[in-house]
């Protein structure tokens, strides 16, 4: 019980001890705490983007019949893997733009909304100006809003009120930080820029795989790597990516 | 006037506005309704709202043009010029009547042996007229149409009949004994004859649901509701290449259908009113 406690609360030291044990068993190198955080946010942001893909592989298999209710709803798995990164936010009106969150990674679908839940939907930039002289030109009831950069410009510009923006934001970085003590790296969770993986803890498997893959080109063992990326594909064939 | 629930009827009878509004639906709840009810594995499943929006106001349009019967009616005196502008959400008419002074309606026949030709200006050499920028010039062709109705002896004697009833000479198709009008759409006017003149005019027309309406306004009958769905969805999929043409076909056949449906139930045959009608086939006609 303690060991799965401490492995999802502190996935990153675990992973970290995990991997220098493989790696260190023949004194293959070493692995600093410098190196491990720029790997881990490598990898986690690896991982992330990997869902998009895979949800709509197993999207496509669901509409096939290849998944099913319950525990075999691969789909709502990953979606729940994405869900971690939801968040929910107000921003307002500055002179017609509206600016996005910092740490947004994607707009949800139909996931700007303003008042009482009034949908603002993405127009193309190609069919802007199309839209703005058809029968569906936009209204305070159909608005629609332009992308430009990381604001947005509301159709009709009479809308001013403040949007709700429901996104998937970015990870944040995993940092294992540590305190020396005899010249030796101690974990110290309880510093104040410490950040643990963020992604879904059934990804420990795949974490450690893959810092191992690069570890292992970092410390030019080759076996290591090949082992690591072995493994991998064996795991993408088993889940049929 | 968006539609709402009430859990308290009094707020409803007290508000003029949303009297009988529940026989409708709005424009706004049928587009959430339809991007609610896709799936993943819909062939429109990623839809852009704004194109479903689009296909919902033309199913509006095409549905008030000859399914939801929604008929507007205007009252007005006519003026002296016997000219009045067509309605700013016109699209077509059903009738046109006067109504005396019991408020029954008598309907007005078209006219359409008057002339409402566009009148080019002539120079005496018979040559069009042009204004400066190349522009044929036009004069006014407005003329009193003809009066035809049964007593009137003008039209009588310029039909070579000195009785004032109607003979077997008499063209019929051109007696009008209420009147009648002469519909100008190219300079949006509607033309009276002078035998209606300074009475009370009743215009009922068909509109296409959409003029000066905010999105929120528009509303549809609710027979008419799914024969939406089936309209937006049927539209949507039928530029699309991916989509098989049986599929395509399917669709079309559904919205029909629908809007047979829909008409169907909008304009019922009711027993009551055949009987109303059939009343005066059982009169006795005395010799």
């Amino acid at each position: 019980m303690y060991i799965c406690i401490y492995k999802f609360l502190m996935m990153i030291d675990n992973v970290y001890q995990t991997v220098k044990t493989i790696v260190n068993k023949e004194l293959s190198g070493n692995l600093t705490p410098t190196e491990l955080n720029k790997l881990a946010k490598l990898v986690q942001d690896e991982i992330f983007s990997s869902y998009f893909e895979d949800i709509n592989l197993l999207k496509v298999k669901q509409s096939k019949g290849y998944t099913g209710l319950n525990h075999a709803n691969l789909p709502q798995k990953v979606r729940q893997k994405i869900d971690i990164f939801s968040a929910v936010a107000t921003i307002t009106d500055n002179a017609g733009i509206y600016t996005l969150p910092a740490d947004l990674y994607f707009v949800e679908d139909r996931g700007i909304v303003y008042g009482n839940n009034v949908v603002v939907d993405e127009a193309q930039k190609s069919e802007l100006s199309f839209l703005n002289s058809s029968i569906a030109a936009p209204s305070t009831t159909f608005p629609v809003y332009e992308r430009l950069g990381n604001d947005i410009k509301i159709y009709p510009s009479t809308i001013v009120d403040p949007i709700t923006v429901r996104y998937i934001r970015r990870p944040v970085d995993p940092k294992w930080t540590y305190t020396e003590v005899f010249n030796k790296e101690l974990f110290n969770p309880s510093a104040v820029d410490y950040q643990d993986f963020e992604v879904h803890v059934s990804e420990f498997d795949n974490i450690v795989l893959k810092m191992l893959s690069y570890a292992g080109i970092n410390l030019r063992e080759g076996e290591v790597a090949l082992y690591a990326e072995n493994k991998m594909n064996q795991e993408n064939i088993k889940q049929g990516k | 006037m968006p539609i709402r629930n009430f859990t308290n009827l009094d707020n409803y009878y007290s508000d003029e506005d949303q009297w009988g509004n529940h026989q409708y639906t709005t424009i706004k709840d049928v587009v959430n309704n339809f991007m609610f009810e896709q799936e993943d594995d819909s062939y429109v499943g990623s839809v852009n709202r704004n194109r479903v929006v689009y296909h919902a106001k033309r199913v509006v349009q095409e549905l008030y043009f000859d399914v939801l019967n929604e008929v507007i009616a205007i009252e007005f005196d006519l003026n002296p010029t016997l000219i009045i502008p067509i309605p700013h959400d016109y699209v077509n008419y059903v009738r046109i009547s006067w109504v005396d002074s019991n408020g029954k309606l008598h309907p007005l026949a078209v006219d359409n042996s008057s002339n409402l030709a566009q009148a080019y200006l002539q120079a005496d050499i018979y040559k069009y007229l042009y204004d400066q920028d190349g522009s044929i010039l036009q004069g006014s062709h407005i003329q009193d149409i003809g009066e035809s109705t049964l007593g009137d002896q003008s039209y009588l004697a310029a039909s070579g009949v000195s009785s004032p009833m109607p003979n077997f000479n008499t063209d019929a198709s051109k007696v009008f004994k209420n009147g009648s009008y002469k519909i100008d759409k190219d300079r949006g006017v509607i033309q009276f004859s002078s035998t209606v003149s300074g009475r009370t005019i009743v215009l009922e027309y068909i509109s296409d649901g959409l003029f000066q309406r905010e999105d929120s306004d528009i509303r549809i009958h609710k027979f008419a509701e799914e024969a939406a769905y089936n309209f937006i969805y049927w539209k949507l999929i039928s530029k699309k290449r991916n989509v098989p043409y049986n599929e395509k076909m399917r669709a079309r056949q559904e919205f029909y259908n629908s809007r047979r449906v829909a008409k169907r139930r909008i304009t019922p045959i009711r027993f009551e009113e055949i009987r109303q009608v059939m009343k005066s086939q059982n009169k006795m006609i005395k010799n």
